[in-house]
């Protein structure tokens, strides 16, 4: 059978590598000589965000090479593991990207490059093809590559903090908190429900089955939420909760975030400028 | 069906974070009416509706599919902003922490699945639950649910070359095919029989949580 055990193999890689990559973030977030854990979270998240959405809106392969080069100086300057970064942007996302626009490649109309048919069919490797995708897989890996700047250099809470005083309501930013905590603990209570059902299988699960004990799993894990929910409020309110969160922030803005913000911006106007009016 | 950076252009990300902005202001208010208790019950289910997308479901075609939970979540809490709100925080922990979706496509990606997806499959659960019952109402609303949501997700992508080219290059009549096709035969089934097993289970093993959530909610 095809299926197998595939829903508890692989759910639990999935699992894994979400708790790993979790646990990396925070190992370099940690680290307070670098570059960008120095900065105010604040400024920071508006830099890189200002850079994704610059990085979206360009139109040329050489100013886009420049703002990915960019990226990996932030990484470096940061103290980010240069190999590690590149492997965590380019694996997956971009790979599968590469992927979907290849057939761009034999299907946009230009200079042929290389002919592969000419009867019945024309089929050709054009350059206008090579370019545009270059040009998306460039886009889409750069993009990629300052968001996970954002977590690679920043901790959750200061993320948290920083969306708080930039206007996010205190309501979200409560859900959000409580959420990530609880990640953690609900993921390690699917590895142990996978493993325990693992231990007990002795033959391949058909289709219908994996489905049936993924539900009855997630049933498990809705009625374990419920409860939780309801102690986390008792526990909540026996220390002093009074439905209004208080976030506690001590974010100062300093010379070095002001002159990293107009850094960025003058970046990002050089570059849109470059990209729009003289390429 | 989470859509990266890069797939759509600026103007098309402006226009959902717009439309997103009314559906987070009406979530956030629609959140502001509930029981203090249940904030910390929302908390702990959007970490759910986070573990929900991580069970890799296999499917005939010997890949794994994701479910959303969107549907799961609304019928369960009995209230689809509930869904909006939790889908929308989990997206976006997925695109900060874990690079699944994107910054500047958050805007559609919430609109698809966090509002069309739960919406859908909330009321399609609703009109039928009286006529089919609870369980198989529910594999219903899921399945349609999700098939829409990835049909506009194919449109999203499909309008893009009209819009601004240099993005995502399919026309629509590639990518909503595409995408309506492997969900209606893949996914789509998964979620559905997936959904349904999970509200019968519930109904089963603790039939006062699920009249209870309905009554609190309610009252609420």
């Amino acid at each position: 059978m095809v299926n197998s055990v595939k829903l508890i193999n692989k759910t639990v890689e999935h699992v894994i590598k979400y708790i790993s990559e979790a646990v990396f973030s925070e190992k370099f977030a940690r680290n307070k000589d670098g570059f960008l854990q120095k900065l105010d979270p604040r400024i920071k998240i508006i830099g890189l965000i200002i850079l994704v959405i610059t990085t979206v809106s360009i139109k040329h392969i050489k100013v886009l090479l420049f703002l990915y080069i960019l990226s990996l100086v932030f990484c470096i300057l940061s103290r980010i593991p240069l190999l590690y970064y590149i492997k965590r942007v380019w694996l997956f996302i971009p790979l599968f990207t590469g992927i979907i626009i290849l057939p761009v490649i034999f299907l946009t109309p230009g200079h042929p490059i290389y002919i592969i048919l000419k009867k019945p069919y024309y089929i050709a490797i054009t350059y206008e093809g090579i370019k545009y995708a270059v040009l998306f897989t460039l886009r889409v890996a750069t993009a990629i590559s300052y968001t996970v700047l954002i977590t690679l250099t920043t901790r959750w809470d200061e993320i948290m903090k920083a969306l708080n005083s930039l206007g996010v309501p205190d309501i979200v930013i409560t859900i959000m908190t409580l959420a990530y905590r609880y990640i953690f603990l609900l993921l390690n209570n699917v590895l142990e429900m996978m493993y325990s059902k693992k231990s007990r299988l002795c033959r391949n699960l058909k289709l219908k089955e994996s489905w049936i004990i993924a539900g009855k799993s997630m049933g498990a894990l809705f009625i374990k939420t419920q409860r939780m929910g309801e102690d986390i409020y008792y526990a909540m309110l026996s220390r002093g909760y009074l439905n209004e969160p208080r976030i506690f922030t001590n974010f100062k803005v300093k010379y070095y975030d002001i002159i990293f913000l107009c850094f960025i911006i003058l970046i990002s106007s050089i570059s849109l400028g470059y990209d729009r009016l003289i390429l | 069906m989470h859509i990266p950076d890069g797939y759509l252009g600026p103007i098309t990300c402006a226009f959902f974070y717009l439309i997103m902005l009314y559906f987070w202001y009406r979530g956030i208010k629609a959140l502001k009416t509930l029981h203090p208790k249940q904030i910390p019950l929302l908390g702990i289910l959007t970490a759910f509706a986070f573990l929900v997308m991580m069970y890799n479901l296999p499917v005939p075609d010997g890949t794994t599919a994701h479910m959303v939970g969107g549907t799961l979540i609304a019928i369960l809490m009995d209230n689809p902003w509930v869904a909006t709100i939790a889908i929308s925080i989990v997206l976006f922990i997925q695109a900060i922490f874990f690079g699944d979706g994107g910054i500047t496509t958050l805007g559609a990606n919430c609109f698809n699945m966090g509002v069309v997806l739960p919406f859908v499959g909330y009321y399609i659960y609703k009109f039928l639950r009286n006529k089919v019952g609870d369980v198989v109402a529910s594999g219903i609303g899921a399945y349609i649910g999700i098939v829409t949501a990835a049909i506009v997700a194919g449109f999203e992508f499909g309008l893009q070359p009209f819009i601004q080219p240099g993005y995502c290059p399919y026309p629509f009549t590639v990518s909503v095919p595409a995408m309506a096709f492997a969900h209606l035969t893949t996914a789509g089934p998964a979620a559905a029989v997936v959904t349904a097993i999970v509200v019968w289970y519930v109904k089963k093993t603790r039939p006062d949580l699920f009249e209870l959530t309905k009554k609190s909610m309610e009252v609420s």
